[in-house]
This record gives C-alpha cells, sequence and structure tokens, in this order.
C-alpha cells in the first residue's frame, strides 16, 4: 500500500505524458477534410458534390491556358470546391485553394490577382475583396473565392467560408520582407508584385518585384531583381543592356549609382534605367526623370543592404 | 456608345467598319469559292487588315487578315510582351472578359490605345443556356472599356463546354444588337473539346451563326487532315488554333532535349509548323511569357517545316504515344471486369511524371473498389484492343495499381 502511495504520481505522470504530446500543435496538412467547412460552418452554404484535387498536370483541365502562371509560380496542389445556398442553390459559390511551392510563389500569385482599387480585409497574411473575389494568403496557402455577386451580402458569405480556411491553416502569416524594401511615397496602391520568372518580359531575368508609382500625376514603374550573386546581377545587367541597345538605344550612362547604370530607350522597353549593384539589379521603366530613377535606386539599394536581404 | 467613331485596324472609321463587316462576308464567299480564303501572302490585301512582317491568312469569310501567330492574352500583364509581339508581327490579338478577372483586356487596353491600327481584337464571354441578352450586352461593354477601343473585330462565345449553349437564342441577339452598334464585328466560338466528342464543333458548324472557330489541336491526338477543320472551312468559319503543344512532354525529357540538339531544331517551332501545315487553320495561338519565346514562335511562321522537325515530332509520338492516354474512355464499355481505366490510367499519370503521388493515391482511394484494377493483372487485355491509339493499357493497369494502391504506399507519406 505505501509503496503503491509512492508510485502514484509516476503512474499520473505517465498516463498524462501521451496527452501533453496531443496538445502541441499537429503540422499542417493540406487537405480538403481539413480545410474545407462542413455544412455546420458554412450554414446557410452547403457543399456540392465533392470537391476536386488538381495538380500541376491537370490544373489545365480546371482553368485552361490560365494554368500557366500558376505552375510558373509552383503550384503544387489545389482543392476545388463548389459551395450552393440552401435556400436558393442557383447561387453558387467557388472556392479554390491553393499550395503553392513557397509562401514567396503563395505571394506572388495573390499580388498579380490584387487590383488597385481592391477593399483589404483582415485574412490571413493579407487579403482583399474587389468585385466579388475574395483572396487571401496564408504561408504557402493562396485562397481564392467567388461569391455569386458583387454585393455586401455575397462579401458575407465569402468572407464566413474564408474565416473557416484561414483559421484551419495553421501557418504562419507574415509578408514577404523585400516588400518593405520598395519605397513607400507616391508608390500606388496594391501595386507590389512579385514575378516568378520574365522579369520585364526577359527569360534570362528570372524572378523579381515590382510596383508601381505614381509622380506628379504620372505612372512608371520600380523593379528589383535579386539575383545569385554579383556576377549574376552583372551578366544580366549586361544581357539587358545589350537587349536596349539592339532595340532601342542607350541614352546615357549614369555614374554614381552602383558598379553601373544606364539610360535606354527603345520601342519594347519604354524608357529603361538599369543600375547593378551588388546582387541586385534596380531599375525604373517608363520614368522620364532620370534624377527620380536614380534616387529611387539608391533608396532601394539602402533599404536592402540595411536589411541584410 | 457615344464614343466618336475612331480608327480600326484597316484605318477605316467605325462606321466604315461596320459597313466593311457586312460586305466583306460576301467577298470573302467569292475568294473561299475559289480556294483562296486560306491563301498565305507577305502582306495583306489593302483594307482587310494591318501591315505584318508574318505570313498572314483569311479568317473564314470574315475577309479579316490575319498573322498566322496570334498573340493569346489568357496570362497577360505585362504590356511590353504584346508590344514585342505586335513588333514581331502578330496582328491577332485575342483575349476574353475573363481572364485574370478583366486585367489581360486592360492591358491590351493600354497597347491597344497606342496601336489600334496595328491590330484585330478577339474576345468573348463563357455563356450558358440561361446566360441572357441584357447581361452579354453589358459584358460587352464592360471589354470594350477595358480594351480601350468602341469595337472589336471578333467576338466569341468562350470556352463552350456543352452544344446545347449555341441554341440559346439570347447568344445571337445580344450579338446582332452590339453589331449594329457598330461595337463587335464577326462571331465564333471556342471550345476545348476532344476531337473524341466532337458534338460542339459539329453543331456550331450546323448552326451556320459562327464566322470563326477557335479550338484545340496538336500532332500527337489530331490527324493532319482533321474533318472538322475542312467541314468549317467550307462553312466559311476560319479556324483558330490553340494548345498545340500536345503536353509538353519533351520539356521534362533529357532524351527529347538531346534529341532537338542532334538535330538542331526547336520541339517548339516544330509543333507550330505543323499546326499550320493545315491550309485550313488560319492562326496559331501562343501564349508566350518572353519576348524570346514570342520570337521563337513567330520565327517558326516565318521558315518552312523541315524534315528534321517531322522527324522529331513522329520521334515524340513514338516516345510518348503507348504512354499518351488521351482519355477518351473508349476501353472502359470495353473492360470485363468495369475497372475505371481512363481514371486509372490518369492517376497512374499524375503519381509518375508530375510528382503528385499524394493527391493521386488519394484520387485511387476514392474510386470503388470495382472499378480499381485489382484484377487487370489476370486479364486478357480486352482494354488494348478497344484503344484506338494502341496505347499499351493493361500493363499500365497492373503497374498502376501497384503505385497508387495506399497500403503499400501510406509509409512512404505517414
Amino acid at each position: 500500500m505505501h509503496s503503491g502511495r509512492k508510485l502514484f504520481p509516476l503512474i499520473y505522470v505517465a498516463l498524462l505524458a501521451p496527452l501533453v504530446g496531443c496538445a502541441k500543435e499537429r503540422p499542417f496538412r493540406f487537405d480538403r477534410e481539413v480545410l474545407l467547412p462542413k455544412p455546420v460552418h458554412s450554414h446557410p452554404w452547403v457543399e456540392v458534390g465533392e470537391s476536386k484535387i488538381y495538380d500541376a498536370s491537370t490544373l489545365e483541365d480546371y482553368i485552361n491556358g490560365a494554368a500557366r502562371p500558376y505552375l510558373e509560380y509552383g503550384m503544387t496542389q489545389l482543392i476545388h470546391a463548389v459551395y450552393v445556398r440552401r435556400t436558393s442553390p442557383e447561387d453558387e459559390m467557388i472556392v479554390d485553394v491553393y499550395e503553392m511551392a513557397s509562401p514567396l510563389a503563395a505571394y506572388g500569385i495573390y499580388s498579380i490577382q490584387r487590383p488597385e482599387k481592391a477593399d483589404d480585409v483582415r485574412l490571413g497574411a493579407t487579403g482583399f475583396w474587389s468585385d466579388g473575389l475574395l483572396c487571401f494568403v496564408k504561408d504557402r496557402i493562396y485562397v481564392s473565392i467567388q461569391p455569386p455577386g458583387g454585393g455586401p451580402r455575397e462579401m458575407l458569405s465569402a468572407m464566413l467560408i474564408a474565416e473557416y480556411i484561414d483559421k484551419q491553416t495553421k501557418l504562419p502569416g507574415s509578408l514577404p520582407e523585400m516588400i518593405a524594401a520598395l519605397p513607400e511615397e507616391d508608390r500606388v496602391r496594391h501595386s507590389e508584385v512579385y514575378q516568378a520568372a520574365n522579369m520585364l518580359g526577359h527569360r534570362f531575368l528570372g524572378a523579381g518585384w515590382q510596383a508601381t508609382y505614381r509622380y506628379r500625376g504620372v505612372t512608371h514603374d520600380l523593379f528589383v531583381i535579386p539575383c545569385m550573386d554579383a556576377a549574376q546581377a552583372l551578366d544580366r545587367y549586361e544581357k539587358l543592356a545589350d537587349y536596349v541597345s539592339k532595340n532601342g538605344k542607350i541614352v546615357r550612362r549614369v555614374k554614381g549609382v552602383g558598379r553601373s547604370a544606364i539610360v535606354g530607350t527603345g520601342k519594347t522597353t519604354g524608357r529603361l534605367f538599369i543600375a547593378c549593384s551588388g546582387r541586385y539589379l534596380v531599375g525604373t521603366v517608363d520614368c522620364f526623370n532620370d534624377e527620380r530613377s536614380v534616387r529611387l535606386a539608391r533608396e532601394v539599394i539602402e533599404n536592402v543592404t540595411r536589411m541584410g536581404l | 456608345m457615344s464614343t466618336p467613331d475612331h480608327d480600326s485596324p484597316s484605318g477605316l472609321t467605325r462606321r466604315q467598319f461596320v459597313r466593311a463587316a457586312g460586305a466583306s462576308g460576301a467577298v470573302a464567299l467569292a475568294q473561299s469559292a475559289h480556294g483562296a480564303s486560306q491563301d498565305e501572302a507577305k502582306k495583306p490585301a489593302p483594307g482587310k487588315g494591318p501591315e505584318t512582317k508574318l505570313p498572314t491568312r483569311v479568317v473564314g469569310k470574315t475577309g479579316l487578315r490575319v498573322s498566322v501567330i496570334s498573340y493569346g492574352s489568357y496570362n497577360l500583364s505585362n504590356p511590353r510582351l504584346l508590344d514585342a509581339a505586335i513588333s514581331e508581327g502578330m496582328t491577332l490579338v485575342v483575349t476574353s472578359n475573363d481572364y485574370q478577372n478583366g486585367t489581360a483586356e486592360r492591358t491590351i487596353g493600354e497597347v491597344i490605345a497606342r496601336q489600334r491600327k496595328k491590330v484585330v481584337l478577339g474576345t468573348g464571354k463563357e455563356c450558358t443556356t440561361q446566360t441572357k441578352t441584357s447581361d452579354l450586352l453589358t459584358e460587352i461593354d464592360r471589354s470594350l472599356k477595358r480594351l480601350q477601343t468602341d469595337h472589336v473585330e471578333m467576338w466569341r462565345v468562350h470556352y463552350v463546354k456543352d452544344a446545347k449553349v449555341l441554341q440559346n437564342e439570347a447568344i445571337y441577339e445580344a450579338f446582332d444588337k452590339a453589331k449594329k452598334a457598330g461595337k463587335v464585328g464577326h462571331l465564333g466560338l471556342s471550345t476545348h473539346e476532344s476531337p473524341a466528342k466532337g458534338d460542339v464543333v459539329e453543331a456550331a458548324i450546323k448552326s451556320k451563326r459562327f464566322e470563326f472557330l477557335m479550338t484545340r489541336y496538336n500532332f500527337m491526338e489530331f490527324p493532319k487532315d482533321y474533318e472538322p477543320f475542312t467541314k468549317a472551312a467550307k462553312a466559311g468559319m476560319g479556324v483558330i488554333v490553340f494548345k498545340i503543344r500536345a503536353g509538353a512532354r519533351d520539356k521534362a525529357s533529357n532524351e527529347m532535349a538531346r534529341l532537338q540538339e542532334k538535330m538542331k531544331i526547336s520541339g517548339e517551332q516544330a509543333k507550330i509548323k505543323w499546326a499550320l501545315q493545315n491550309r485550313h487553320v488560319t492562326s496559331v495561338v501562343s501564349g508566350e511569357r518572353s519576348i524570346e519565346g514570342i520570337r521563337e514562335a513567330c520565327q517558326a511562321a516565318r521558315a518552312p517545316f523541315s524534315r528534321a522537325e517531322r522527324e522529331y515530332l513522329d520521334a515524340y509520338v513514338k516516345r510518348f504515344q503507348h504512354e499518351y492516354c488521351r482519355f477518351c474512355g473508349q476501353c472502359v464499355s470495353a473492360c470485363p471486369y468495369g475497372v475505371q481505366v481512363d481514371d486509372v490510367m490518369r492517376f497512374a499519370m499524375y503519381f509518375k511524371y508530375y510528382g503528385a503521388e499524394k493527391a493521386a493515391m488519394q484520387e485511387y482511394e476514392a474510386l470503388p473498389a470495382r472499378k480499381q484494377a485489382w484484377l487487370c493483372a489476370q486479364c486478357r487485355g480486352d482494354c488494348m484492343a478497344a484503344c484506338p491509339n494502341g496505347v499499351r493499357v493493361q500493363p499500365q493497369l497492373v503497374e498502376a495499381h501497384q503505385l497508387l494502391r495506399l497500403e503499400t504506399g501510406t509509409d512512404r507519406y505517414a
């Protein structure tokens, strides 16, 4: 009896140990059973049929040619579900939950869909509502919900589903750091875009960031192309300069920003300012004020250096 | 629309364009009677289309002359790409109201505002059997606003999946009204339908309402002289094709890359040239997303289809045909056990070629057991006899079952 009393705390601990283990957060699973709301959560909306799963090889079956950017951004899986309003089944809501290759890829595909005038919504890392489309991004998950219309009632319906998916996506929700390196002044709202390939339309430039600025009523773009190292940055810079000289002309060489910088112009390039600094290519498109281009490029270079990107 | 008349691609005012759109049909029909409707020319006939440095063909009886490579804008968001495409000589730009929720049309609009004279524009909207005239008219206006133009030369019923849609009279009523108002020129349709289920194309030809057809066409699934195209051409329809890459399996194949290097050819160009061999094909849609890709596509249109390229495509077919199930489903009814052969083959494809092992296994698991390939190893293989493409179905089913059974694969994903 005495020894039994001594053993009791040990047995108690032994019995509780597995429960403590259970309380630990389970790793996130991209699974329709986990992510999609059941009727009890989505009332008055109910899922019709079985949700479909698409991957990189079958995405075209669903959205045809529109699949290409998703594939460029490294889409791995998509859960596609259709919900209808219980009281009026002709009202359909399309729910697409994408798993992308990385948080950056998910932000990228989100950023290219987001219109300037979209309303921000508090979902995931960031989200928007625009004209009957609700989207948000959280880590490597990108969610797009299309209710049957663009009114406030439909928005609330979409939010009902979106909030559930957001809650079930147990992943961190932070934005890519590079956004903070893009100068804020005069930046057009929602214009910060991450492109997974073909920056400025060229394969050889690979992936990068772009944002639009409205300066004295005229818009222009700012781009930042992170390369693997300084050698690759210089190589890309030279290729781009070569393209400009062959398809337009180099107007001037600019000193005092990065290792090398030029201003060029051409039919398929517009007014182009390019600077090469460290492992970065930075520049502007259609900014006709070269001083401003230089100032923006310097600011970006300072920011990425300060932030250690 | 109350906007003032402005230039059409041929330099006509909008009012002239409306008249020409009606008259050009008669001219083109006369041309087509002499077999000239699809003739290539270095320079377009005066007043029939923009100047271009690419070869051109006429879109059926519309009389519109367009470049044999056209720009597909479903992913367009960078106006420089369209600038480059126009600069390379593409004169037909195709889009739809729903591409990226209107972004594609808006991007085209930015470019068109500067270069309207250089292109023939085509857009469209997906319709159902219930689509109303008023909705279509509203959507046409929205498209025009985004495109920054007051008319498009080609408007289509987009992405038709069911021939019944073509029986919706509201479509024709809306089109006729928009045409009368000078907002649209010629009516067409687009479909992704497989050749094995040709209802939509057949129905479109029979209806005699459509002046052009946009559809899939590639060397792997279709014969060179594809009969529906001949019928469409006879009916005066132009044929614009997409999905010409036949799955682009060579992109992931070192063997095919080496072959291209050895033959000194480009697989992508070979596929474009193959499609253009069909004289009824007016234009091949290219959705290239880089300036280099646009150039490569345009170069294909300027050079003849070489023997090496033909041999390369033969090698492609040989290499992939017995793996390349077209999912036509003809084997399903031949199976004595009721196996859902086409689905099993598709899941195996996801597993083997696309790195989607988990999803493939889940899909297979979701099939009722009687539709899975449990008994295929013991079967005589009627599915192979039924396959019109000679795909070696049975051994693939046996392999698929081994790959996809969840109990053997669970460990890998636990």
